[in-house]
């Protein structure tokens, strides 16, 4: 039983021991750079003559915060700061429930603003990020499925940080197996650890994989019926309703 | 070319009911006559339709200056307005309104001062004309473009828009200072993941 100490302390013996608290603490870095790299042109060091408008500000700023916490709660259990993990995790739900308001107003208002269709692709990844980020929450005695399953969420979470990040590195081309290669980068890495890690075979991983790439190859086409669906139009209505008052 | 085709019949049946070499003659004289006074209507007729080249070139000019304008003003998108449905911008690999228009979103153009040189207009036929220019910064930043319009439904549409030179150039891909970024950025992040692949392979669970 590990025992647990109520004040901030900065001891990384058990970094430099534990490989699995190495890897967690590199994919939080990995978030981290990706996110500040996908988003420095149009966001974080933007120079255009249009500034991004007050919604979108705060939009950026609750997903920011949102993947910084990430890589803090990583250097917290890398440090054995298991207390305050869990303060700041309270912190994350509250926060969770921002990135969900946040994200769906700025897809909404956006597609209103710029007179084009809602982008129902995005809104999903936003739900399923947010969906998978409860369950990993809900899940937090038990750190092995609550590491992993965090990790799924972050890579639905910075889906738009990627494509920026190929887009910014790569003028404007939409370049296929860039995104894809950076999407998966760390879902297949958590998966190869893992095998290394535990010396036998461990599901998890291969099946957090697994989803990601039938969600990312199969089901965003049954989505995009779903909302081409009498329903799935009636949800987007009510959702402009909701999400364009705000 | 019609109306030729159509005289001549003419001629041809009326010279087989009289079956008179002279008349046929004569009748061929006429057509000629009659052919070239056609061609000379339809001349005249066919110029005063179109609009003058300085009027077109005045016209297209001024679509250009207020559409960059309006770029460098952030309205990138105000560019697609100019064109087609099925316009294309080679360059970039884009076809037709919407995904140029996409594209043309995620612009971002900074603020800064610049200066139009116009090229004479080219005229193609008599609904196509070409127009091209080049756009300089005071940073030094140059780009020419080229653009192929067409007048349809009373009014100037882009079918083409060429981007043919920037200066400093447009790379093919990821640029220098950005290649180097991304490549210290992946090959640290590499090197710490089999670092790490290696710890948890020698790991041992106490």
């Amino acid at each position: 039983m590990e025992k647990k100490i109520n004040h901030l302390h900065w001891n990384f013996d058990h970094l430099k021991k534990d490989p699995e608290k190495q890897f967690f603490l590199l994919t939080g870095l990995w978030f981290f750079f990706v996110t500040l790299a996908g988003f420095a042109d149009s966001f974080y060091l933007k120079t255009s003559i249009t500034p991004n408008p007050g919604f979108l500000i705060v939009h950026g700023i609750t997903f920011s915060i949102w993947v910084i916490l990430f890589l803090v709660q990583c250097v917290l259990i890398s440090s054995k700061n298991i207390i305050w993990h869990m303060r700041l995790g309270k912190f994350g739900v509250i926060l969770l429930f921002l990135v969900f308001v946040t994200g769906f107003h700025t897809i909404i208002n956006s597609a209103h603003v710029r007179s084009h269709e809602v982008k129902e692709g995005t809104l999903m990844q936003i739900l399923l990020g947010v969906s998978i980020a409860l369950i990993a929450i809900y899940n937090r005695k038990k750190p092995y499925i609550h590491k992993r399953i965090m990790v799924l969420a972050m890579v639905f979470l910075t889906v738009a940080a990627v494509q920026r990040l190929a887009r910014t590195f790569w003028n404007f081309e939409d370049n296929f197996w860039l995104i894809n290669v950076l999407y998966i980068v760390p879902l297949l890495a958590m998966t190869v650890f893992d095998q290394f890690y535990f010396k036998k075979f461990k599901f998890l991983s291969l099946l957090i994989l697994i989803y990601w790439l039938t969600d990312h190859f199969l089901l965003t086409r049954v989505y995009t019926h779903f909302f081409d669906s009498y329903t799935g139009k009636r949800i987007i209505e009510m959702l402009q309703h909701i999400f364009l008052v705000l | 070319m019609i109306v030729d085709i159509y005289v001549y019949l003419k001629v041809y049946i009326i010279s087989m009911r009289y079956r008179n070499t002279q008349t046929i003659k004569t009748l061929s004289e006429l057509n000629i006559i009659f052919t070239s006074i056609l061609f000379l209507v339809f001349g005249v007729i066919s110029a005063q339709t179109q609009p003058p080249l300085e009027e077109v070139e005045k016209l297209l000019q001024k679509k250009i200056t207020d559409v960059t304008a309006l770029i460098y003003e952030g309205e990138t998108i105000s560019y697609a307005e100019l064109m087609t449905e099925n316009a294309v911008i080679p360059f970039f690999g884009l076809t037709g309104k919407e995904e140029i228009k996409k594209a043309l979103t995620r612009l971002d153009i900074p603020r800064t001062d610049y200066t139009i040189d116009f090229s004479p207009i080219v005229k193609i036929d008599s609904t196509t004309y070409v127009t091209s220019y080049t756009i300089k910064e005071p940073s030094g930043f140059t780009s020419m473009q080229s653009e192929i319009w067409k007048f349809e439904d009373g009014q100037f549409k882009i079918v083409v828009a060429h981007l043919i030179g920037k200066d400093p150039p447009i790379q093919g891909g990821i640029s220098k200072p950005r290649f180097f970024i991304s490549a210290l950025f992946l090959g640290v992040f590499s090197f710490l993941l089999l670092l790490i692949f290696k710890n948890a392979w020698l790991w041992k669970r106490k």
